[in-house]
């Protein structure tokens, strides 16, 4: 049957064909183009296909479908595993510039993270260790600087321990050393200088003044004597005192001295 | 004789103000009453009589003699021995060392051509009388004189034991020789144009280091510690501390070194490169003990800083000037 008779036969099934269209049918089939049994034919099935209901699956399929799926995706994961997830990833990370650059910052991420957290460990070990010699260095350093011939050098020693910490002993000793018995009265000087900014440790407070019956130079006589006022350390008076009892204490610095002592309460 | 000592006195005010260039207006009137009230120009005015103690008392500190009247009996009582002496050294044209202590007298040490040390020493003592005195004594000599002097190595020492006579040292040294010197009673010291590394030390007695080279350290305590460099080594730490007078240090203008300061008075400088940090106290405690920094340092940097070169006085100011 041709295409242009078949929407006329579906419009006469569904009864929506005009009267005109309805004239023209009448005269397709009295003229033998329509074979009314075969439109009475259609018209049957189309009755049957709407009123026939759906057909329930049953459970027996649904059983075999699933099963038949957890097959197919059994052997398809295999090959996915090696290509298709991969290439997925793969796909998903560099198909685009967005991907490309999520990935570079997420291997940044994860290399920073690793460096801070186990690189950097056994760096750290090794900083503290050079650190250390470093410290130990500069000690033997000092201690060396401290017994050269030159005044100049002596100095540096003496600075080289203002730079190394208060807490360490054998700074503390060289310095008390270089403070009691240097020939040069600058040294001595210096070593004062950088004592007295530990004064405020028991100990080198006791070490400042049991030096003073030490000191034969007026000016670090009268140097420490003023520490003494500074820090107000009663212990000082006796030492002073012992100073002032010399005969070889000049009279101008007994006058310094004497104001000293008076100064501390 | 306190006509004389006035007078010295306004030198010695009118020396001071110029010194601080202050404008002195010539129309300033200086009078001294009777009653040795000195009043200068309209605003202020000096009891004379409390400062004529003070500088007599401090004079007489200074000599361990009598001012005035006395010097005349001091010349009459006393007599001078010069005596000279060439000490040759081992490496001649190499560097070397003086190394020079003494008690009672000035040393000045200066730079020549030559290749030796000359040493010139006068001595001071009391006269030999001729003539018996009351008790029918006569002095026939006094003290007595023990000094030494030995080269080893291209070091050589000038030692004079003894306090009570004085000799002074007039010493030649080729130019590039390090000096470590010592005096006490009329110690001054003056160090002209040798280029080395010096210490210098003194009691009583200024300290003036003129035209040098090298590195320094200079203390005294009455008496002002002048120095004129005229290069300094770098990274030499240095210090020059006195407890009377001065600190007045002279470098050329591209010297580097970073300064720690302290005096009761002024600090001065004409180098416009100069800065000045301010020392906060600082408290730190560290792992034993603490750390204290005292505020009355002052610290500066000349020139960007460079190696420490420490100035300390009480009764005085401090100078740094540009060469």
């Amino acid at each position: 049957m041709e295409e242009k008779y078949m929407s006329m036969i579906t419009e006469y099934i569904d009864g929506t064909l005009t009267p005109e269209r309805e004239k023209e049918f009448q005269q397709y089939v009295q003229e033998g183009h329509i074979d009314m049994a075969e439109v009475e034919g259609l018209a049957k099935l189309q009755g049957v296909m709407l009123s026939s209901s759906v057909p329930e699956p049953s459970s027996a399929l649904k059983e075999n479908f699933y099963q038949m799926l957890n097959e197919a995706s059994e052997k398809s994961s295999q090959v996915e595993n090696d290509s298709s997830l991969f290439e997925r990833i793969k796909s998903f990370l560099f198909g685009n510039q967005y991907g490309r650059m999520a990935f570079g910052i997420g291997v940044l991420v994860i290399g920073l993270f690793l460096g801070t957290n186990f690189g950097n460990n056994s760096y750290k070990e090794e900083l503290s260790d050079l650190n250390g010699q470093m410290v130990e260095m500069r000690e033997m350093m000092m201690m060396a600087m401290l017994e050269k011939e030159s005044v100049s050098d002596r100095l540096k020693g003496v600075q080289m321990s203002s730079e190394l910490s208060s807490s360490n002993q054998k700074v503390i000793d060289a310095l008390f050393l270089t403070l009691n018995s240097d020939p040069s009265t600058n040294v001595r000087i210096a070593a004062l200088n950088t004592l007295a900014e530990y004064a405020n440790d028991p100990q080198v407070r006791a070490g400042l003044v049991s030096s003073i019956s030490q000191q034969k130079s007026p000016l670090m006589q009268v140097n420490l004597a003023e520490l003494m006022v500074k820090l107000q350390e009663t212990k000082a008076k006796d030492e002073l005192k012992s100073i002032l009892e010399s005969d070889r204490t000049p009279e101008d610095v007994k006058v310094t001295l004497k104001e000293s002592i008076e100064k501390i309460i | 004789m306190k006509k004389v000592i006035i007078t010295l006195l306004m030198v010695g005010v009118a020396f001071g103000l110029t010194a601080q260039n202050i404008k002195v207006d010539p129309n300033i009137k200086v009078e001294v009453t009777p009653d040795l009230k000195m009043t200068v120009g309209p605003d202020f005015e000096i009891d004379l009589g409390a400062h004529i103690e003070q500088a007599m008392s401090s004079i007489e500190g200074m000599f361990g003699m009598d001012f005035g009247d006395e010097e005349g009996r001091w010349k009459e009582k006393y007599q001078q021995d010069t005596e000279e002496l060439e000490i040759p050294l081992s490496k001649p044209g190499e560097k070397g060392k003086l190394q020079v202590e003494s008690h009672n007298g000035t040393v000045k040490v200066s730079a020549y051509s030559g290749p030796t040390v000359k040493v010139k020493m006068i001595k001071y003592s009391k006269k030999v009388e001729r003539e018996s005195g009351e008790n029918g004594m006569r002095l026939l000599s006094s003290g007595g004189f023990n000094v030494q002097a030995e080269e080893r190595n291209n070091i050589v020492k000038v030692e004079t034991e003894g306090w009570n006579n004085r000799v002074d040292f007039e010493i030649q040294v080729p130019t590039n020789f390090s000096l470590d010197i010592k005096t006490y009673n009329n110690g001054g010291i003056e160090i002209e144009g040798v280029n080395g590394e010096h210490s210098v030390e003194s009691y009583n007695g200024p300290i003036t280091l003129n035209n040098v080279s090298g590195s320094a350290s200079a203390s005294t305590y009455n008496g002002a510690v002048k120095a004129t460099f005229k290069a300094v080594t770098a990274n030499a730490p240095m210090i020059f501390t006195t407890y009377n007078g001065d600190v007045d240090l002279t470098v050329p203008a591209g010297t580097k070194f970073s300064t720690k300061m302290k005096t009761s008075r002024d600090i001065f400088t004409d180098f416009e490169n100069f800065a000045l940090q301010k020392t906060t106290p600082q408290k730190s405690k560290e792992a034993n003990g603490y750390k204290v920094k005292y505020e009355d340092w002052v610290e500066g940097k000349l020139n960007g800083g460079g190696a420490e070169v420490t100035m300390e006085t009480r009764n005085g100011n401090i100078y740094i000037r540009k060469g």
